[in-house]
């Protein structure tokens, strides 16, 4: 064990090799940003949820502009979920949100379909026309109903 | 017993398991004098070192070292205690991690703050004491036996300690290096007035240096000075005594 | 030892709980002892290098090989339904939860923990440790507590290569070998892995590892009867101690965390 430039040099790559590999892990395979888009918050609420979690993205056009922050209860037994949004975008006071799920079994994500009102909403505003997040046991339950429906008939 | 006495253990017992070493073990080892502690294998004489050190702790008995008794005490006192204590061990029990040099200045540089170049000039004079100088920058395992137990010696005595304890200075060792050890714990008991505790069981060093004697038995301890056990008659004494070195009077000088 | 196989099973039960007691206790000094200043970079330096840098070619060829198994094995399961596109999903949930930490550790165990206990142990057969005791040095301080920190530092970034490593073993055999899109083998991995409920669960495993391992690679090395045969018991201890003990964490911890 002897102290000695080349083994500082040869530990000191070791180290920042594994970060590396460590960054890459969290950040391009993880998903983890360090520049989260956020500022304005606003709310939606909904009936029906889903598998929806806060840190889900908020999307418009497919573009991720922000995060679900919370979601909770509110008087009406509704899921009320506050939004954490990009300030520069410009949400019309008229647009809807909608809980969607990427891909057939993805997590559900919050998508803003923005309306056509040159009023815009500002902090702490309330997204009025929301649309649950679709079960797909119903739908399939529904399908299936459907179809003894038929049979009887 | 009096103050004279650097340690004293009083009715010491010790057992490892099922086999006891000591039932009441009594016996001194006087201040600022040069002392063997002789006995067969397994007498238990590096026990009594490291009791001495306070690396073990007897069942009952005290061991007193300046009065105090060492086996009572808690951690930070036993480091204390142990600062002036330097031991040697048999097999050097140099960090064979580390340079000779780094081994000797260890205790400095854990202990103290002094500055680099005063370090460097006190461990280089130290192994020059022990004839080292050239040996500083290699790691133990390129030492010969002699040079390990001489580099041991430098660094149990770096930090000036009232006391020396060494465990088997001399096994091991051609007679050249033997005489430069023996010459070297002369040296060192003179000029610094250090308590030295040797035990060995290389008896013709240990009559020509020591001048105060313990052997360990089964059941009983020996004390006094060289020319008292020389004289001893009790059959167990003589007997190991004179099957150590046949043919040969204890105390006659090589 | 005498008595009922029943006298015995508890015998050995005390002792095996004594035994943790006596390890936690270690844990403690160790803890205490690292805080302590001084900090003895050096020597944690060195002892990453032990422990990290010669423990790579084990790791990363472990996890080349690795991962090509589950590359194959993954496009066999997958193929049967349509779904091969999603293999690299299946490769890296697979490698990051559970085979990364764990056969990490089980390597680092085998490789480094090993050698730990031993190069203690050697000290205490020739007492270099007590040499240490007689100059009121602390063993702990000066020799444990670097070995035991490096090996928590060590292990997540091994880890972490490790599942790097064997990505790459599942992309050649997936992709260059089996036919599945390059393409879909890393967007598959991007979107399944979250950083939250899968990167952090395997750092955290990687690190609880570590610390289990330096403690009881240390612990063995330090307790060890100073003989060659009590050193080389210590060894073969710490391994089979350090081995089960990283497969019951991952099970609490797998538990507790991946929900």
């Amino acid at each position: 064990m002897q102290r000695s430039a080349t083994r500082d040099l040869v530990v000191g790559l070791f180290v920042a090799v594994g970060l590396a590999a460590l960054a890459y892990l969290s950040f391009q395979v993880g998903g983890l940003s360090w520049n989260t888009p956020g500022g304005l918050t606003l709310y939606a609420t909904f009936d029906e949820i889903g598998g929806l979690k806060t840190r889900a993205p908020v999307v418009i056009a497919g573009v991720k502009v922000g995060q679900v922050t919370a979601i909770e209860l509110d008087g009406d037994l509704r899921a009320r979920v506050t939004l954490d949004v990009d300030p520069r975008v410009e949400v019309a006071a008229d647009s809807s949100a909608a809980i969607r799920t990427s891909g057939v079994l993805g997590d559900q994500y919050v998508a803003i379909e923005p309306g056509a009102e040159t009023e815009r909403l500002g902090p702490e505003g309330t997204i009025l026309y929301t649309s649950g997040a679709i079960s797909l046991e119903k739908v399939i339950g529904g399908f299936v109903a459907g179809l003894d429906e038929e049979e009887d008939q | 017993m009096n103050g004279a006495f650097h340690v004293e253990l009083e009715h010491v017992a010790l057992s490892f398991g099922e086999r006891a070493v000591f039932g009441d073990l009594c016996c001194g080892f006087p201040r600022g004098r040069i002392s063997a502690l002789l006995g067969g294998s397994g007498s238990g004489k590096s026990t009594v070192l490291r009791l001495i050190g306070g690396l073990l702790r007897p069942d009952r008995g005290a061991v007193r070292v300046d009065g105090v008794d060492v086996a009572r005490l808690e951690d930070a006192e036993l480091s204390r205690s142990r600062r002036k204590i330097g031991m040697t061990f048999q097999a050097g029990a140099l960090l064979d991690a580390m340079t000779v040099f780094e081994n000797v200045a260890l205790p400095l540089r854990e202990h103290t703050r002094m500055p680099e170049a005063e370090l460097v000039e006190r461990v280089r004079g130290r192994l020059a004491d022990v004839g080292l100088s050239d040996a500083g920058d290699l790691l133990p395992g390129q030492l010969s036996g002699g040079m390990i137990k001489r580099a041991a010696l430098a660094r149990a005595v770096i930090m000036e300690p009232e006391m020396l304890l060494c465990d088997e200075p001399f096994s091991d060792l051609d007679p050249l290096n033997v005489r430069r050890i023996e010459a070297l714990l002369r040296e060192l008991n003179e000029r610094l007035g250090l308590t030295i505790v040797m035990a060995t069981h290389h008896l013709d060093t240990a009559f020509s240096m020591a001048s105060w004697m313990v052997l360990l038995g089964d059941r009983e301890t020996v004390s006094g000075p060289p020319k008292d056990l020389a004289r001893d008659v009790t059959p167990r004494v003589v007997e190991f005594l004179g099957a150590a070195s046949p043919g040969r009077t204890p105390g006659a000088h090589p | 030892m005498n008595g009922t196989p029943l006298h015995r099973l508890g015998f050995r039960a005390v002792r095996v709980t004594a035994d943790l007691g006596a390890m936690a206790r270690f844990g403690g000094q160790v803890l205490r002892a690292t805080f302590r200043p001084p900090l003895r970079v050096g020597r944690l330096v060195d002892a990453v290098y032990d422990v990290g840098v010669l423990s790579l070619p084990i790791v990363m060829g472990s996890g080349l090989a690795v991962g090509m198994v589950l590359g194959l094995q993954g496009y066999n399961t997958l193929v049967r339904f349509g779904a091969e596109e999603s293999l690299g999903a299946v490769v890296g949930l697979s490698l990051i939860r559970e085979l990364g930490p764990v056969l990490t550790g089980l390597l680092v165990t085998g490789r480094a923990g090993s050698a730990v206990a031993a190069e203690i142990g050697a000290m205490v057969a020739t007492e270099q440790l007590d040499g240490l005791r007689m100059m009121s040095i602390d063993p702990v301080h000066l020799v444990v507590k670097s070995k035991a920190a490096a090996m928590l530092l060590a292990m997540p970034l091994l880890s972490a290569l490790f599942i790097c490593t064997a990505l790459l073993g599942g992309y050649l055999v997936g992709v260059q070998v089996l036919g599945v899109d390059g393409g879909s083998y890393l967007s598959s991995l991007e979107s399944a892995v979250e950083f939250r409920a899968d990167v952090v669960g395997s750092l955290l495993k990687a690190l609880v590892f570590g610390a289990l391992v330096g403690l009881v690679a240390t612990y063995r090395g330090y307790h060890s009867r100073p003989t060659s045969a009590g050193v080389s018991a210590a060894t073969t201890a710490t391994v089979v101690t350090a081995s089960v003990t990283i497969l019951v964490f991952d099970l609490f911890i797998t538990a507790l965390w991946g929900v």
